[in-house]
């Protein structure tokens, strides 16, 4: 709980000090991205912190690279 | 149309950049002394290596140099129109973001098992990623000047490191050369060409030099000094460690805590690791930089300022879940995402090549005909 509670104060900090400069430019397009770029974080924080087993793109790379590893005689520490 | 970054650098500037951008894999993991099998063969890996490197540096200049004041994200749409621009951009972006969460995770993992086993890591990344999303906001100009100061750092700490444990080295370990063939060459050269073709960064940052022509001559430089710095290091590696030398986790660290000079030159290992924090900063805000950029210009921003502490945010996280521990992250950076990364390099530059040879003869005929 202690985790969570850290991390909307490290994100909220994160809000308040971008947010107030981009509505006072009215950077509306960036407020969206910068809005979905700091939810993305912050649940993917969220997640990690509840122990919530989340998919590595590492691994769908390993998969799609594999056969080309195998064609140059390279052994992955998976093979 | 707003300019995003107003910065300018100098030739030198993006040389040191370039350079501290390749050598920071080397002074933590050196993944390409403990992927190969046999090691006597490993400085012949990074010659062919920057054999290699050095047209692809070429190409990539020469062709930001034919968009003044463009970043390749903004040419990939002149050349390949918006949707198919704007979706290369997009895994050029993808790139970015995979180098920023590999670096920043290596750093991690680099302390965690170096000097502070019970530390967390989080702790460790979250200083990486503060210290680099703040010289990121600041802009290209000061990241640059920065990096500039790091690289003489880096190179001082690596020299010192190559020429002081000289009790230790027995030339005889780099025999016998090419003995197992050019297959034992295969994987560090695979690993090599995979950090070298984050040199796709030159296309972002040749519109900001402040004499572009000059880009093509600097690109060179950094492959070779990069690739100088590291031949160097493979064979001060192997001298000293000898056949063992591609079992170390940390090798240049590993070197580093032999030296001792009339007991009281010591505890050099203290300087490696203040040259890691450093150049891995600067790697890491030069990525986070070019990943707003490109964010920037992919979605028409007017500022990209804004973007890079959230940009921070999720790539500490994410650090934290694309690999289970550093032998998982080793062997990925060496194979899976470095054949990855050449592939992707390797494709972007053929489709804008072709893009442009197609748009060249268009033109031409055009022009006979008009």
């Amino acid at each position: 709980m202690a985790t969570i509670v850290l991390l909307v104060a490290v994100f909220t900090v994160i809000g308040l000090f971008e947010v107030p400069k981009i509505v006072e430019k009215r950077l509306w397009r960036e407020l969206i991205v910068f809005s979905f770029l700091l939810v993305f974080g912050f649940t993917l924080s969220v997640l990690l912190a509840l122990d919530v087993p989340l998919p590595s793109p590492a691994r769908g790379t390993r998969f799609l690279m594999e056969p080309i590893l195998r064609l140059l005689g390279i052994h992955t520490y998976y093979s | 149309m707003t300019v995003l970054e107003g910065g300018k650098i100098s030739g030198r500037q993006f040389m040191a950049v370039l350079i501290v951008l390749r050598i920071v894999p080397v002074t933590l993991v050196f993944s390409l002394i403990s992927n190969i099998n046999h090691v006597q063969d490993v400085w012949i890996a990074v010659i062919i290596g920057a054999v290699i490197t050095i047209p692809f540096a070429v190409l990539v200049t020469k062709l930001s140099l034919r968009f003044p004041g463009k970043t390749i994200i903004e040419y990939s749409q002149i050349l390949l129109g918006p949707v198919v621009g704007r979706l290369l951009g997009l895994v050029i972006l993808w790139c970015f973001l995979c180098t920023s969460i590999d670096i920043t995770r290596v750093l991690g993992e680099g302390y965690v098992i170096a000097i502070m086993p019970e530390t967390p890591i989080l702790a460790f990344m979250v200083m990486l990623a503060f210290m680099s999303s703040y010289a990121a906001r600041s802009g290209l100009e000061v990241t640059c000047r920065l990096g500039e100061d790091v690289f003489y750092i880096l190179v001082f700490v690596l020299l010192l490191t190559y020429v002081l444990p000289y009790n230790a080295m027995r030339f005889e370990n780099l025999r016998p050369v090419l003995a197992w063939g050019v297959s034992n060459l295969v994987p560090p050269v695979i690993s090599d060409l995979g950090f070298y073709s984050q040199f796709l960064m030159i296309g972002m940052l040749v519109p900001y030099l402040n004499r572009p022509e000059d880009a093509t001559k600097y690109a060179i430089y950094a492959v070779l000094i990069g690739s100088g710095l590291m031949a160097l290091a493979a064979v001060v590696l192997v001298a000293v460690f000898g056949p063992t030398a591609n079992s170390w986790t940390l090798p240049l660290y590993s070197l580093s805590r032999m030296i001792s000079l009339g007991e009281f030159f010591e505890r050099i290992e203290v300087a490696v690791m203040a040259a890691w924090t450093l150049s891995t900063g600067i790697k890491l805000a030069l990525f986070l930089w070019a990943a707003s950029i490109a964010i920037a210009q992919l979605f028409n921003l007017r500022a990209f300022e804004h973007l890079v502490y959230p940009l921070g945010a999720v790539i500490v996280a994410s650090g934290l879940f694309f690999f289970n521990s550093m032998v998982d992250l080793e062997d990925f950076l060496a194979k899976a995402g470095a054949v990855s990364s050449i592939l992707v390099a390797g494709v972007t530059l053929t489709l804008l090549y072709a893009a442009l040879g197609i748009r060249t003869l268009i033109r031409r005929r055009k022009g006979g005909s008009g």
